[in-house]
């Protein structure tokens, strides 16, 4: 559905910015946060078109973040 | 954990058996023919056609073993010819041949749903796509089917009698019934294939 894409692609994921600020690997994070690198690469490469609460909530725990760090909205 | 059953039971199984077990009869009755140049008692064309006459006014010398008191007997006036010719063959193929394409063509689309969801999985667009197109054939076919049969069936007693009477269509309200309900069921199925694949992308 185009709007549906539209809408997923206003949502920016800033998780290749937070991990190298962090000097932490994907692979690392997917072990802290006991998520899969396949989703965790959809979600660093925006291709997720949903995000659960319990994800965000074990990013930021791994990450010392709030979700406004991981999550920006773009005009589009 | 206990051990998910396959969602397309029994339907799959039914579908493969309603489908081709008729098939394989068809085939064999095609054989047949063909091998006894075109003898067509395989199809049971070779029966009488009749047409029921008029029941004669409620006669006092018909008796009716077992027949309770208050009730009278009748006699029922009917015209058989035991020789078809072609045009008498004609009207009776098309006369049977709807009701039958109708019911062919729901078990072969039946069988190819089962087969495309298992191959493809339960929730996925094409799916939902041949539930649709099944359910527009019964609902068309539970409608067509019958006045063309009843057309066809008219000519024919027209071959019979010379005032033959218009037997209306016999529609079959639960075909009818089921072809829209797999319309609508095709909708929701629809709703959940975009549910599906939303779920597919979160994370």
């Amino acid at each position: 559905m185009a709007s549906g894409e539209n809408e997923t692609q206003a949502i920016a994921v800033h998780l290749d910015r937070l991990l190298s600020a962090r000097g932490m690997t994907l692979t690392e994070l997917a072990e802290r946060v006991g998520i899969t690198i396949v989703n965790l690469s959809i979600l660093k490469n925006g291709r997720a078109k949903a995000i659960r609460f319990s994800t965000l909530v074990a990013l930021c725990e791994a990450l010392e973040c709030q979700p406004g760090d991981l999550l920006t909205y773009r005009r589009p | 954990m206990a051990k998910e059953r396959d969602p397309l039971q029994p339907i799959a199984s039914a579908a493969y058996m309603l489908f081709w077990f008729p098939a394989i009869l068809i085939g064999l009755a095609l054989a047949a023919t063909i091998l006894h140049k075109g003898d067509l008692s395989y199809f049971g064309l070779n029966r009488p056609i009749c047409v029921d006459g008029q029941a004669s006014r409620p006669g006092i010398d018909v008796t009716f073993p077992g027949a309770r008191p208050g009730t009278y007997g009748v006699t029922l006036q009917r015209v058989c010819d035991e020789s078809l010719d072609a045009g008498q063959t004609f009207w009776v193929l098309i006369g049977r041949i709807p009701g039958f394409v109708l019911t062919m063509g729901a078990f072969f689309l039946l069988w190819r749903l089962t087969v495309h969801a298992a191959k493809d999985g339960i929730y996925a667009s094409p799916v939902a796509g041949r539930v649709r197109f099944l359910g527009w054939w019964l609902t068309a076919g539970a409608v067509i089917a019958p006045v063309a049969e009843s057309f066809a069936n008219f000519r024919r007693d027209g071959t019979l009698v010379d005032e033959p009477t218009w037997q209306g269509p016999d529609i079959s309200l639960p075909i009818l019934l089921t072809g829209l309900g797999l319309i609508t069921f095709a909708r929701i199925m629809r709703i959940g294939v975009r549910m599906s694949q939303d779920l597919e992308g979160t994370v």
